[in-house]
Order: structure tokens, then C-alpha cells, then sequence
């Protein structure tokens, strides 16, 4: 029987962690730079699950996701600093734009595989080239300073214990429309794209829409999330939006597992720490994060979540796990 | 007037050098059961991914149920009402049975992501009567939940045959169905296709088991080397020496 994806979503493990994550704070209360990483993880989390939404659930392998993301942090950006917006239409406008970039990408879905990733690449470098060239409006490579703070209800946020609420409210928000997504009839259509192309077009599924609807919904997200992010920091910078952090975003969605939606959070955390702590080696963190990739490939095909599938597949079964696999 | 679910006229479909399909023409009435036979390399299911839209046509029209298909994305040939299954089963292994056939309503209810996100409805569960009755339908098991690939290769084949059932096509086609399949269950195909027939549906199929198209089929078309060389009911191509020259040989032809 189909099982309303409430009933799915709330395990011992989702509920235990939403409450975690909303507790976070507390135990990092006395150290700004400590929940400064925490804020960036969380929007890394979102850009992660974004990204797999493509990746994992609609096979498409996008390589110029960064430069959505950079979409929406220079809208929210340039709207709030230059043109006087409030935060929240800004944050949508951020969304919108992200979108529309995306729908003027949209045409090259009909490439395949390796044109397709090669096509999303350049994308991605044309964004990032706008954004070190036009000058007049994103200030180009010397940066984007003087964004304002968020402010929700005429309530500046300044305090990113403050702020982390916010982004984690996002993150939550996001992560349930994800789920509801993949547990819907648009879900199986996805799914089954992946696994069989052809019989699925063949079965009545407008693959090509189904397509363009994830490149709309991914780069939503990542709209999103670059809003969070300029005015979380206040100042964004070209590069934060070019190829490397993509790649980040794609090791995060690797390292995590493709198809494992709390994967892409842990993947995302990982990551991120990893360029925290390499940041002192300089270009060559590169090389740490080349040899991570390599080591994902060979030995976590799956990522981490399949890792911890096969470890939780020798236990012996929990009696709440037996109950749920009979009610999918 | 014409009641033709399907209708070619002079498809031709060229790859590069290769003539796979040469200006054939073919219509199928309503209620009809069509055979297609020929050699290996015939063109016959070339000429089936051209009706179903996997390929597109060098020349010539292809008309659905009186509508004119030829530039229509193949996903809109099944909302218009057809329904194709493959020489090897092509189903989703990963996916649950009910997946597997739900995937089938596709055409009709437009998978949404809104739907997905904000709607209130529960489409699955407005899907399962019509899934669980597709799978009864084929006698394959009950178990939803199941995942696709752990069923045999003849169950694989039934359960593409669901699949595309459960939209309610106008025509079935059916691209070698007794292909890899054992007597017992051979006998139990052509059942199958008697009863898919009976609900209202037309067939059209590909098959090489001379005893299935015989005993099956209202007319059968015969394809060689992309061209139609003849058509008409079990007895009469049987008789037609161009067949026999062409496809089953002076010898074969005496036996059949």
C-alpha cells in the first residue's frame, strides 16, 4: 500500500537528527567561527542535495552548478545593496533568476551524457565570466562588498547563531520538498529514466520536460543558497562561484552517496571540512581532494550511505525496520 | 469511415547507407490481430520504433487512430494510445512492480513536480486499482512491493505487456513476445493476446514462431529487406510464392 510520505519521512534516525541539527547552536554558542563553518556546511547541504537531485535521481551530470549558485547570490546581491530591496524578495528573485538561467540553458537537454556535462561546463564559465566582466554590477573580480544583512519581519540578522536558524530552515524546508518529490509518481518517472530511457518514453514520460524540471528545481536551490550565502558573508567573490567549487558540490554528492538524501549532508560536511583544513596548503589542497575523489571511486562506489546500507545489512534486523519495509 | 488504428503510408527510414525500411505501406484495423514476419534484418523493428517514435522517418506518414503521428514525440504516441513492449523485456529492475506498471499512466496523468510538492492528492493510491489490475490481468504477483528483477524472464515479458496495458491503448505492439519462452508458456501468450483482443484492443507483432503468427494473427504482413513482399491471411501468405522464394524457402514453404 502507498504510505503517505509523512509516515516515511519521520524515522527514529530523521527525527533524532532534525533535532540535533535544530540543537546545534546551543553547543556552539561561544564560537562564531565554529557556527560560521556550521552555516556554510548547512549551504554547502542544500547545493549537495540540489546537485543530487540531478545527478543521483535524474542521471544528468551537471558540472556548472556553481554558477547558479553564483546566480542567485549576485541577484540577492545586487538587488538588496543597489536597488533597495527587502531580503525576502530578493531571496525569491534570487530563485527566479536562477531559473531563468536555467530555462535559457534548458534547449541542451536533448544533448546526452558527455555532451550534455561538457555543455554544463561551459555554462558554468560563461557565468563565471560575467560575473569577473561585468564590472559595473557585480564589481568584478575585486568582489561584492556592502551586502546587507538579512532581515526577515524588519528584523536584522546579524548574528549567525541567528543566521543558522534561517539557513537550517531552508535546508529542512528543501529537504522535504526533495523527499516528497522523489516519493511521488514524478519521483518513479525519475527513477525510471535512470534505470531505462528509451522504455520510459516509450511507456508515455515526457522525458525532455522531465529534465528540464530538475535543471528548474536544482538551480532553484541553488538560487537560494547563494542568496543565504552573500548575506550571510557580505561580500562575494567570482571565484567562489567557479568550476572548483562545482566540483566541490559533485565530490559532495559522490563522497555522500548519489541516491542518499542524508549522504549528500554528511557528503557536504566532509567536503567542506576537508577545504577548511587544506585551505593552509593552499593550490595544493587540490591534490588531497584529487586523491579523496579517486579513493571514492574505488572503494565507496556507492558513497558513504552505500557503505553504511552494507554495514546495516549484516545486523540483524531492528523490529522497527521490519515493520516499515512491510508498509512501502 | 475508415476505423484503421494504424495507418503508414510509404515509410521509409534510411540509416546513412542502409535502407532499413523501404516505403511501406500498412494499415491495421480496429479489433485487428497483425502479424509481422520476416528474415533477421526484415526491418521489422525498425518499423516499430518508427510507429512507436523512437526513430523518426526518412519519408512518409505514419497515422494513430486517424490523427497524424509522424513528427509526434514518442511519449505522446502512448497518451494518443499505443503501447509497445521489446525483444528483450525492457523493465525498470530496481523498481517495484507497482513502479514498474504506474510508470504506464505516465500519458495519462502527467507525473507534475507541483502536483508532487504541493498537491494534496494522492495520485498513487488513484493508480493502484488500474495497476493491481493490470498485474491480475497478466497473472503476475500481487506483491506491489517486489522489485522488478527479481522476476523470471517470462514474468519480465508479462509484466512489459502490463505496463503497456494499463494505460488502455488503442494498439498493442508486441516486438517478438514468444521469443525465450518455453511451450507452456508460449500457449499461454497467445491466450494473452486472445483476451488483450478481447478487451478492444488491436495487436500488432513481430514473431518468428511460425506456429504463434498461424494460429493467431487475422493477416500477416511479410517484410524483406525493408520492403512489404506480401500480406494477407495465414493461408494465403503461406501460398505466396514470393514468400516462400524470400523467407521460408521452397522447402520450409512445403512443410509450413
Amino acid at each position: 500500500m502507498p504510505v503517505s510520505w509523512l509516515r516515511k519521512f519521520w524515522t527514529p534516525w530523521s527525527a533524532a537528527s532534525v533535532i540535533a541539527l535544530a540543537a546545534l547552536p546551543l553547543f556552539l554558542w561561544n564560537s562564531p567561527y565554529l557556527l560560521y563553518l556550521v552555516n556554510t556546511i548547512a549551504i554547502f547541504s542544500m547545493l549537495a542535495i540540489g546537485l543530487q537531485l540531478l545527478l543521483g535521481y535524474g542521471g544528468i551530470l551537471q558540472l556548472g552548478y556553481a554558477g547558479f549558485f553564483g546566480l542567485g547570490a549576485y541577484t540577492s546581491a545586487i538587488l538588496t545593496a543597489k536597488f533597495g530591496w527587502p531580503f525576502p524578495a530578493a531571496f525569491v528573485a534570487a530563485m527566479l533568476v536562477a531559473m531563468t538561467g536555467a530555462a535559457l540553458m534548458s534547449p541542451i537537454v536533448r544533448l546526452r551524457d558527455v555532451n550534455f556535462a561538457m555543455a554544463t561546463f561551459v555554462f558554468g564559465l560563461i557565468l563565471e565570466l560575467v560575473y569577473n566582466q561585468w564590472s559595473g554590477m557585480t564589481n568584478g573580480p575585486i568582489g561584492f562588498r556592502g551586502i546587507p544583512a538579512a532581515t526577515l519581519f524588519g528584523v536584522a540578522i546579524v548574528d549567525p547563531r541567528h543566521y543558522y536558524f534561517l539557513i537550517f530552515a531552508c535546508l529542512l524546508a528543501e529537504y522535504v520538498l526533495v523527499f516528497r518529490l522523489l516519493q511521488s509518481p514524478f519521483g518513479t518517472a525519475l527513477r525510471a529514466m535512470r534505470e531505462n530511457e528509451t522504455a520510459c518514453r516509450t511507456s508515455g514520460v515526457d522525458v525532455t520536460r522531465l529534465k528540464v524540471v530538475l535543471l528548474l528545481v536544482s538551480s532553484a536551490i541553488a538560487g537560494a543558497a547563494g542568496s543565504l550565502l552573500a548575506h550571510m558573508n557580505g561580500f562575494i567573490s567570482p571565484p567562489t562561484f567557479g568550476w572548483a567549487t562545482s566540483v566541490a558540490i559533485l565530490m559532495m554528492v559522490v563522497l555522500g552517496g548519489v541516491r542518499s538524501l542524508p549522504g549528500a549532508i554528511v557528503g557536504a560536511t566532509i567536503i567542506r571540512l576537508l577545504i577548511e583544513w587544506t585551505s593552509i596548503l593552499g593550490q595544493q589542497s587540490n591534490i588531497v581532494f584529487g586523491i579523496v575523489l579517486v579513493l571514492c571511486m574505488a572503494f565507496l562506489p556507492n558513497g558513504l550511505a552505500g557503505l553504511t546500507g552494507r554495514l546495516l545489512a549484516r545486523l540483524p534486523p531492528l523490529a522497527w525496520r521490519r515493520t516499515r519495509e512491510k508498509a512501502t | 469511415m475508415t476505423d484503421a488504428v494504424l495507418e503508414t503510408e510509404g515509410v521509409s527510414k534510411r540509416f546513412s547507407g542502409l535502407v532499413a525500411v523501404d516505403g511501406v505501406d500498412l494499415r491495421v484495423e480496429r479489433g485487428e490481430i497483425r502479424g509481422i514476419v520476416g528474415p533477421n534484418g526484415a526491418g521489422k523493428t525498425t518499423l516499430f520504433n518508427l510507429v512507436s517514435g523512437l526513430y523518426r522517418v526518412s519519408r512518409g506518414r505514419i497515422r494513430l487512430q486517424g490523427r497524424d503521428v509522424t513528427t509526434t514525440p514518442a511519449h505522446a504516441r502512448v497518451a494518443i494510445g499505443l503501447g509497445r513492449t521489446y525483444q528483450t523485456p525492457q523493465v525498470f529492475p530496481e523498481l517495484s512492480l507497482f513502479d514498474n506498471v504506474a510508470i504506464g499512466l505516465a500519458g495519462l496523468q502527467r507525473p507534475s513536480a507541483r502536483g508532487a510538492v504541493f498537491g494534496r492528492r494522492q495520485p498513487r493510491r488513484a493508480a493502484l486499482t488500474s495497476v493491481e489490475e493490470a498485474l491480475r490481468f497478466m497473472r503476475l504477483p500481487a506483491d506491489l512491493g517486489a522489485l522488478a528483477g527479481a522476476l523470471s524472464f517470462g514474468e519480465q515479458k508479462r509484466l512489459e505487456i502490463a505496463r503497456a496495458l494499463v494505460g488502455n491503448p488503442a494498439l498493442l505492439m508486441l516486438d517478438e513476445p514468444a521469443a525465450g519462452l518455453n511451450r507452456a508458456e508460449i500457449d499461454e501468450l497467445s491466450g494473452f493476446v486472445v483476451e488483450i483482443r478481447a478487451r478492444g484492443v488491436s495487436v500488432v507483432l513481430i514473431e518468428h514462431n511460425m506456429r504463434v503468427v498461424m494460429g493467431l494473427c487475422d493477416r500477416i504482413t511479410v517484410l524483406d529487406f525493408g520492403r512489404k513482399i506480401a500480406e494477407g491471411t495465414a493461408d494465403e501468405v503461406r501460398r505466396d510464392p514470393l514468400v516462400i522464394a524470400a523467407y521460408l524457402g521452397g522447402a520450409a514453404g512445403a512443410r509450413v
